[in-house]
């Protein structure tokens, strides 16, 4: 495995694996709430993946 | 109409009342918008030619330059928005709450704005999904894919933060009937699943969000953004591992800075003396203060390695370009914008008579711009000189100078980001509720008879009209608003 790997799904990605540990594990334990914040999570996060697919469509406007 | 009736209505102010000013800032914003889609659009169609940008080493030029300069002050402001909320909310710095809301519109604002300086960079737009299709395969060697991956992860973060959090003032404000009519759907929308009840978890899950944002931004701002950089070893200047906590502190000093001038609009704008009162911006300009010597403690060190005779000859020549060479106008342009502003802030710290927001306002200004030169210097000075020999004799020294294109693109994303923030005060409250007025509303006057189920014996400030920062303290020892002031709140 290279730097690379080690960093982003080690280091980088860390934060967004203590978040979930706490919205998980901490107390009051309302998994429909958490749920919700996830579908939030995860649709913010693909969203500028989608949004990227936008300037595909200049090629139609300006060749 | 009741104390937390009166501070709600004055709070949500500008989802209802618009003033002609906010009208001429709307249209200028909107103009130089204009000018920008213009901008863009003669970019794409006469291509990069239109641009300074020129390829480095046989064509003399900087491939990186305003774009992309603004893009690293952009990240920056990004950072210091959410810091404020998140230190707000973990370490219950009260004071600030007012603020909280305005630094996070500013964060969520930001990196879109970081953005489309990349977009602009790349020339054709649609390469940008080429770079997120190649992910997988680049993620393993390439800090431009980390730095894409960073900042995707910290826009949701942010984002969530922000959502989980507004949609308990978005439900109270709806109740209320505040909020425009038209755009119902929209709020039905973004309340699908929300009742009062989930408060307390929200609460949880925001200090938890609050965490993991902060411990990512030393991970952007001072580690994959500057690694684009310190990590290149053939540019002068640009590889070391001091850029990392250099560019972290140059980053939260140019964000506390735009919070400053945000936060000094607001209270100009709504006459919102009391709300956003005269503390916050006293112990903002504090935390500036700290910032900006840091800052200038790091300038001082590339400057002392830089000059000193046994430094490498291409680092070496680079400092003499920055100190009294062709770069120095802008370099102690850079350097002046952070130490005048300094010494303004240390005289009213040490004597409260001279201090003012107009002039705090101004002091960030200064900052802010000083930052951005600072940045788009560092950008354009690795490459504008030649690197190491044999190069060295093979290149001529580089030149660079942005075109009208470049300005009127760059600066675009500035006056677009005013007129997204400016449309957003019209949608959704600026200012995050108490926590005690919407108990108060949750218990007097919500349809749904909802309420946090967080402990309503719970000493919370209260904020607005009735009540300076100043009398925040005072205001904890108050019976319980809830049973006081509920049938108010309901007929009212």
């Amino acid at each position: 495995m290279s730097l690379g790997l080690y960093f982003v799904f080690g280091v980088l990605l860390a934060p967004l694996y203590v978040v979930l540990a706490g919205w998980i594990l901490g107390k009051p334990r309302d998994f429909r709430t958490v749920a919700l914040g996830l579908a939030i999570l995860v649709l913010l996060l693909l969203s500028p993946v989608i949004f990227s697919v936008v300037p595909i469509g200049t090629r139609l406007l300006i060749p | 109409m009741s104390a937390m009736d009166a501070d709600v209505e004055r709070l949500t102010e500008p989802l209802r009342e618009t003033s002609t000013k906010f009208y001429v800032l709307l249209v200028i914003a909107a103009v130089f918008s204009g000018m920008a889609a213009i901008a863009y659009f003669l970019q794409l169609t006469e291509g990069m030619a239109t641009t300074g940008l020129r390829g480095w080493g046989t064509q003399g030029g900087v491939p990186w330059g305003l774009y992309i300069g603004t893009f690293i002050w952009w990240v920056g402001i990004a950072h210091g928005g959410i810091a404020v909320s998140a230190a707000v909310r973990l370490f219950d710095l009260e004071t600030y709450l007012p603020i909280a809301r305005i630094a996070e519109l500013v964060t969520i604002i930001a990196l879109p704005a970081a953005a489309t300086n990349i977009l602009f960079d790349i020339g054709r737009p649609d390469v940008m999904w080429v770079m997120i299709a190649n992910w997988p395969s680049t993620i393993s060697h390439s800090p431009l894919t980390w730095d894409m991956t960073a900042i995707f992860l910290y826009f949701a973060l942010c984002g969530t933060y922000l959502a989980i959090t507004l949609r308990a003032d978005v439900y109270e404000c709806r109740e209320r009937g505040t909020l425009p009519s038209v755009l119902d759907p929209a709020y039905r929308l973004f309340l699908v699943g929300y009742t009062p009840k989930q408060d307390e978890k929200t609460h949880q899950m925001a200090k938890w969000l609050a965490i993991g944002i902060l411990l990512l931004v030393p991970l952007l701002s001072g580690g994959v953004v500057p690694w684009l950089f310190a990590t290149m070893g053939m540019h002068p200047g640009w590889f070391g591992a001091s850029h990392g906590p250099a560019m972290l502190a140059e980053s939260l000093t140019n964000a506390i800075a735009v919070v400053i001038i945000v936060a000094a609009i607001f209270r100009v704008g709504y006459g919102w003396d009391d709300v956003i009162g005269d503390e916050i911006f006293r112990g903002l300009n504090k935390v500036l203060i700290a910032l900006i010597l840091v800052t200038l403690w790091f300038l001082l060190q590339s400057l002392v390695t830089g000059s000193f005779p046994a430094a490498p000859s291409e680092t070496g020549e680079l400092t003499a370009s920055l100190v009294s060479g062709r770069m120095a106008v802008p370099f102690w342009l850079a350097v002046g914008g952070l130490v005048v502003p300094l010494g303004y802030l240390i005289a009213q710290a040490l004597k409260p008579s001279l201090f003012s927001v107009a002039a705090s306002a101004g002091a960030a200004f200064m900052v802010t711009a000083a930052i951005f030169l600072k940045k788009l210097l560092f950008v354009v000075e690795g490459l504008l000189y030649s690197t190491r020999e044999p190069l060295a004799s093979m290149f001529p020294e580089g030149s660079y100078w942005p075109t009208l294109t470049e300005v009127a693109l760059a600066f675009g994303t500035v006056s677009t980001s005013v007129l997204i923030f400016l449309v957003l005060t019209k949608l959704i409250p600026i200012v995050e509720l108490p926590e005690s007025d919407r108990r108060a509303a949750g218990a007097g006057g919500s349809p749904s008879g909802g309420g946090s189920t967080s402990s309503a014996n719970e000493p919370s400030p209260s904020l607005g009209a009735s009540a300076s920062s100043a009398d925040v303290p005072e205001d904890w020892t108050q019976p319980d608003p809830i049973t006081d002031d509920s049938t108010e709140v309901t007929d009212s």
